[in-house]
């Protein structure tokens, strides 16, 4: 072949090659109707058209925009995903996700809506920037905590702070120049009413006690101090509140301190007036000291119930310094002494109150009926009030009170979905200590219906229409605008998108096959054109 | 006549001049008296009228009957230009001269009787003199009237016009041993301890003012509205006036007290220890850098001189001066030298050396001092020989430092590194090199080592090792090591020697000999001039040594009754309790709420007896740390008056409750009960509740 030749293909081919891809030839091709590409947020005119080609040219709908999806029987959604309420809109379609990248921010966000006055907010977050930046927590005082996320990692943490007074608290999350606002309800809450029974007088009680008591608590020590003989310490106590174990008594306590010996020494009546208790939803904390671990103190009926973990043994030691944490947060750089044990982790229903730092749980608890049961090896926590650390000493009795003692089953306690509120997004609100009925959240009534998986828990739907602050029954609350949260919003859609697929994938099997044409590839003629118009510029020199 | 004459024209000069002194007197003395009015210190006023006065006589101008002549001259004709025969004698003129004074003379009779001088000048002054009386009688006169003293009078006011606070005037007034000099502030100001305060309100319309600080005092602003008090510790300050139902607050003011602070005295030479020779001459130079914020006012040294042994160890102080004082800044560099010879020391005797200063405080100064150095000269009447297989070894003296104070040492030899030089960083490091090795040594005697050449123990490691070394290798080492005494000290080792045992048990005695080890190792670092890789090392040396002193401890047995094991098992809770009643106690414990009234106002509460609760529980808080909290007093302030105004002022309340959240304290954890789902079910109900 002569290079004559060779220049007129070469002009040939690049002609053809400019002629496809700026002209994009179509031609006539079989539709499937009830196949539609839906465009989500995250995604572009372009990659829907593309996804849409590639799937022989079927029609591209936006649900945001209100399109119907007629009789459409498979959907393809391309972006972030499709929010709850679209989702809904989508019956029992099939549907398929071409996902496009989330966008950096925070991903994940959750806290504690409802914080007890002194007991800590804690904000978990999940972020992925692609560029190393700090995430900050600030309050109304300023900032108060922080963290560095690394460059390009799924990067989960934990924010803390404290509360300073009772109110409405507003916080930013700040990450980069990204602001999002959120609100927490701080209430001081009543302390429980507590029953300490002691084995013999120690210091350690009358710690305790005077800690309850500093909070305005009810509280009684009944101390044995020698055969059939007692002493009573009554601190706030109004009615006949005597220290007996009787189901009467029982009824207006919250919380039962108590350890090993002196379970052993209950008589059986009193025994099992305390299970019943328990099972009516008494809390009961139980100090794990050596005679509680002996499997022969209790019969086995009061065993399960009081004493229900397995320990074992730390090595050849009577007791170890231990420095518990609570949530993964040191209480104190200072040790204090601990039964040389841990308790075992494989009862079911079971949650780790303590630990202590090597992956050792120093404190359990579970429920028995309505009512919780904790155990703790710690023995010597005094020794931090004594040394002046009386926060720590707080956080550690706090932290064990917390997870047993009775809920106040008047106290008002608000549930607002542990996320962000949105003024364009459903939230499913949940109530205590107030009876099913109406509140007004603004403009708008919403109706508290009781919850039957949880006695005593209300719940309405309530989708905010302003952003800013709201007044939800009397309290403030703040809703977030369109604009915020726009990475958790992205990655809440992708979440909430494959968790649908996830629920529908046994219906989506069985489908039938889908003719599918594909459009003559771009990239051939593209490198056509270059290899043409080479050697044509070639020649040409 | 023309004596006559020239008398005349003296007399008019002399006159001149005593006009115009006293005109310049007269002006010296308005200018003071202005000032006065415009509340200089009337010392300063003083001083600059007598010092115008002053200047304007001295550099008066000059004038004298030659001047006044001549000014007759232009002045009058008939004169014909010789006024100025009429003062020369005749006997010194020509005849022409002297019949042309004669002419002048005759013409100066027929002059008029009241001869006039150019007055302009003096009047002048006289004009500037009633002009600064003028300023003085109008700035008197309107301060008065501002001032005026208003209690017990009926003062027609307007019916809606609360008191008016227009200014506060801090003034504040150095002790006298800081130079007494006065500054004056609009209100907060940093004063010296022990200054005077006089702070002064500029008040119209009140009927009783005040003045509260944050130290509980209370100052009623009478007379001339001003409080006057003495500076001894921080405060802030507000002025509080009422007229009627008003009641109006000023904002919070800081003083800020500077306390005058002990002068610091820093050891130059000689080092904390010092060992010096039997042999004389005893010469110490003493080197000591004080340094104080105000300046030092004297200084010496405190000797306390130990001579003798044992039970019969005398002591004596003295006090002893500086030979130098050169000044640095507000400090001093003081040096002297000592001679131990000069003070009754001999061998064997000790000198416990401190520096004292004192600054100019009145009427308690202030006092510093420095480390007590340790200058003690050998005593040879003590050195002690042993027989070990035979050998004599020189034991060196009962002296050596400790682990700790070894690190000590070397890491303020590492912090000192870059203002030493070479050769004294390399000095120190080897002298405490030096004395890591005597300590080696101590603690080797207690661990029965074996003995290495000169003297010195080795571990068993280090003696396998010892054999194929050069003998001359501790010597290149160890440059500062002394002259072996015995030749044969290198040539044998005592093995299993029972003085040379201990009664350690093992552990303990493994644990020394690790401390050993490392000691040998830190050694070896500060002798060849590394003390950075010595400091870990001898960190180690030290955990080890505290380890052998802890393990140390059980071996000590008490000794006495010991009582047989008790059996609460068996005997507790069986005694006979007959007589023996429950105990029982009732106690109320109310939960203290701190500071109620700021959290009022967080919670929202807007009343004006709350904001003013608020600001006291604030300025007790502020009183801590002045400054700390001030500008959220301000703030509260302006969100009350923004509030009863009518004019919120948004931004005003954000700061407001960051400032008021930032006061409170951190709450205690608390004894809430439980939520109400556990967190195990939280999950599962959850996901039971998922359409």
């Amino acid at each position: 072949m002569n290079s004559r030749t060779l220049d007129r293909f070469a002009l040939g081919i690049a002609v053809l090659s400019l002629v496809v891809l700026g002209l994009r030839p179509t031609s006539e091709r079989v539709v499937d109707p009830t196949m539609v590409v839906v465009r989500a947020p995250g995604s572009t005119d372009a990659d829907a058209r593309g996804v849409a080609d590639s799937l022989g040219g079927v029609g591209i709908v936006e649900l945001a925009a209100g399109a119907p999806l007629g009789i459409a029987r498979q959907l393809h959604v391309v972006g972030w995903g499709l929010e709850e309420v679209e989702l809904r809109q989508v019956g029992d379609r099939q549907m398929v996700l071409h996902p496009r990248a989330l966008p950096d921010g925070i991903r994940t966000v959750s806290w504690n809506s409802s914080v007890a006055l002194g007991a800590p907010l804690e904000v978990r977050a999940t972020v992925r920037t692609a560029r190393s930046r700090t995430l900050t927590l600030v309050a109304e005082s300023g900032q108060v905590d922080s963290v560095v996320i690394s460059a390009g990692e799924l990067t989960e943490m934990v924010l803390h702070q404290i509360p300073r007074a009772a109110g409405i608290a507003q916080y930013v999350l700040r990450l980069g120049s990204e602001v999002d606002t959120f609100s927490v309800s701080v209430t001081a809450r009543r302390p429980p009413a507590a029953l300490l029974l002691a084995s013999a007088p120690a210091r350690e009680w009358s710690d305790l006690r005077d800690w309850f008591a500093a909070q305005g608590g009810t509280v009684v020590l009944r101390t044995t101090m020698s055969r059939d003989r007692s002493r009573l310490d009554r601190v706030n106590v109004t009615g006949t509140m005597r220290g007996t174990l009787d189901d009467a008594a029982l009824a207006r306590t919250s919380v039962v301190v108590t350890d090993g010996r002196t379970l052993a020494r209950l008589t059986t009546a009193e025994r099992s007036a305390l299970r019943n208790a328990v099972r009516e939803g008494l809390g009961l904390i139980v100090i794990l000291d050596r005679q509680a671990r002996d499997p022969r103190l209790l019969p086995a009926v009061d065993r399960a119930l009081f004493l229900p973990w397995t320990t074992t043994r730390v090595a050849d030691l009577d007791e170890r310094q231990v420095r518990p944490r609570v949530s993964g947060v040191p209480i104190s750089a200072t040790p204090i002494a601990a039964e040389a044990a841990l308790i075992d982790r494989d009862r079911f229903a079971t949650w780790t109150v303590l630990d202590d730092g090597q992956d050792g749980a120093l404190a359990t608890a579970t429920t028995d009926g309505a009512g919780r049961v904790v155990g703790t090896l710690v023995t010597g926590a005094g020794r931090w009030r004594r040394g002046g650390e009386h926060e720590a000493f707080g956080t550690y009795w706090s932290a064990l009170v917390h997870a047993a003692a009775r809920p106040d089953p008047l106290e008002p306690r608000w549930e607002l979905g542990g996320g962000p509120l949105m003024v364009d997004r459903e939230t499913a609100i949940g109530r205590w200590g107030r009876p099913p009925g109406i509140a007004l959240a603004g403009e708008d009534t919403l109706t508290f219906v009781a919850d039957p998986l949880a006695p005593g828990r209300t719940v309405a739907h309530w989708w905010p229409r302003q952003a800013g602050w709201n007044d939800l029954d009397g309290m403030k609350v703040w809703v977030a605008g369109r604009e915020s949260w726009h990475a958790w919003r992205a990655a809440d859609r992708r979440r909430a998108t494959e968790r649908w697929i996830d629920q529908h994938r046994s219906a989506m099997t069985g489908g039938a096959g889908i003719p599918v044409r594909v459009p003559w590839p771009r990239l051939p003629f593209f490198i056509g054109f270059v290899v043409a118009a080479g050697w044509l510029w070639r020649v040409r020199r | 006549m023309s004596a006559e004459g020239g008398a005349t024209l003296e007399t008019l000069a002399r006159r001149w001049n005593r006009r115009w002194s006293i005109a310049a007197a007269a002006l010296g003395l308005s200018i003071a008296t202005c000032g006065l009015a415009l509340r200089l210190p009337p010392l300063y006023a003083l001083l600059i009228g007598l010092g115008a006065g002053v200047l304007l006589i001295r550099r008066r101008p000059r004038v004298d009957a030659t001047l006044i002549a001549r000014h007759f001259d232009r002045t009058f004709p008939a004169l014909e230009e010789s006024t100025a025969l009429l003062l020369v004698p005749p006997s010194g003129l020509s005849a022409m001269e002297r019949a042309q004074q004669a002419r002048a003379a005759s013409a100066f009779t027929l002059l008029p009787a009241t001869l006039k001088l150019p007055g302009r000048p003096i009047r002048l002054l006289w004009i500037l003199s009633g002009a600064c009386i003028v300023v003085a009688l109008s700035v008197s006169f309107s301060a008065a009237r501002v001032g005026e003293p208003s209690i017990g009078r009926t003062v027609p006011f307007a019916a809606a016009e609360p008191p008016v606070l227009s200014g506060i005037r801090l003034s504040v007034t150095a002790p006298a041993y800081l130079g007494g000099s006065t500054r004056h502030s609009e209100g907060d100001a940093d004063a010296f301890e022990g200054s005077h305060l006089t702070i002064a309100a500029q008040i119209t319309g009140a009927r009783a003012a005040w003045l509260v600080t944050t130290n509980g005092d209370s100052f009623p602003l009478t007379k001339d509205r001003s409080a006057r008090l003495v500076a001894e510790r921080s405060f802030l300050y507000q002025v509080v006036m009422t007229r009627d139902s008003f009641r109006v607050l000023s904002e919070w003011h800081r003083v800020t007290v500077l306390p005058d602070r002990a002068p610091m005295l820093t050891v130059v030479r000689p080092e904390e220890r010092t060992l010096l020779p039997p042999a004389p001459p005893w010469r110490v130079p003493v080197e000591i850098l004080v340094s104080d914020d105000h300046g030092v006012v004297d200084a010496h040294l405190l000797a306390t001189i130990t001579t003798g042994s044992g039970e019969g160890v005398r002591f004596r102080e003295d006090t002893l001066t500086f030979a130098v004082r050169e000044s640095r800044g507000t400090g001093l560099l003081l040096r002297t030298e000592l001679d131990l010879a000069a003070l009754g020391m001999g061998p064997g005797d000790e000198l416990y050396l401190s520096a004292q200063a004192f600054d100019g405080r009145r009427p308690d100064p202030n006092e510093g001092r420095s480390t007590t150095l340790f200058i003690s000269i050998a005593d040879t009447a003590h050195v002690v020989e042993a027989e070990f297989d035979g050998l004599a070894i020189d034991r060196m003296p009962d002296y050596f430092r400790s682990q700790r104070q070894i690190i000590i040492d070397t890491e303020k030899l590492l912090a000192d590194r870059a203002r030493l030089t070479e050769a004294e960083f390399r000095r120190r490091s080897n002298d405490i090199g030096i004395d890591q090795q005597l300590l080696r040594l101590r603690y080797s005697e207690v661990a029965g080592e074996e003995s290495s050449a000169e003297g010195e123990p080795m571990s068993g490691r280090e003696h396998a090792a010892e054999e194929p070394a050069d003998p001359n290798a501790a010597a290149v080492a160890d440059p500062n090591a002394k002259a072996p005494t015995d030749l044969t000290a290198g040539e044998g080792h005592s093995h299993d020697i029972a003085e040379n045992a201990t009664l350690l048990a093992r552990s303990t005695k493994e644990l020394l000999q690790l401390a050993l080890g490392e000691m040998w190792q830190a050694e070896l670092q500060l002798r060849t001039y590394r003390p950075d890789p010595a400091l870990p090392i001898e960190h180690r040396a030290l955990e080890y040594l505290e380890a052998v002193r802890q393990s140390a401890r059980s071996y000590v047995k008490r000794v006495g009754l010991d009582p047989p094991p008790l059996e609460p098992d068996r005997k507790r809770l069986t005694g006979m309790l007959d007589d023996i009643r429950n105990a029982r106690s009732d106690l109320r414990v109310e939960a203290s709420d701190t500071l109620p009234a700021i959290r009022a106002v967080l919670a929202g509460q807007e009343d004006r007896a709350t904001f003013e609760r608020a600001s006291r529980e604030l300025a007790q808080l502020a009183a801590a740390g002045p400054g700390r909290h001030l500008a959220t007093l301000r703030e509260l302030r302006a969100v009350q008056e923004g509030i009863e105004r009518g004019a919120r002022c948004a931004a005003c309340a954000l700061r407001l409750r960051a400032g008021l959240l930032s006061a409170l304290p951190r709450p205690d954890p608390p004894a809430a009960g439980a939520t109400p789902i556990p967190p195990v079910a939280s999950r599962y109900f959850d996901r039971m509740r998922r359409p």
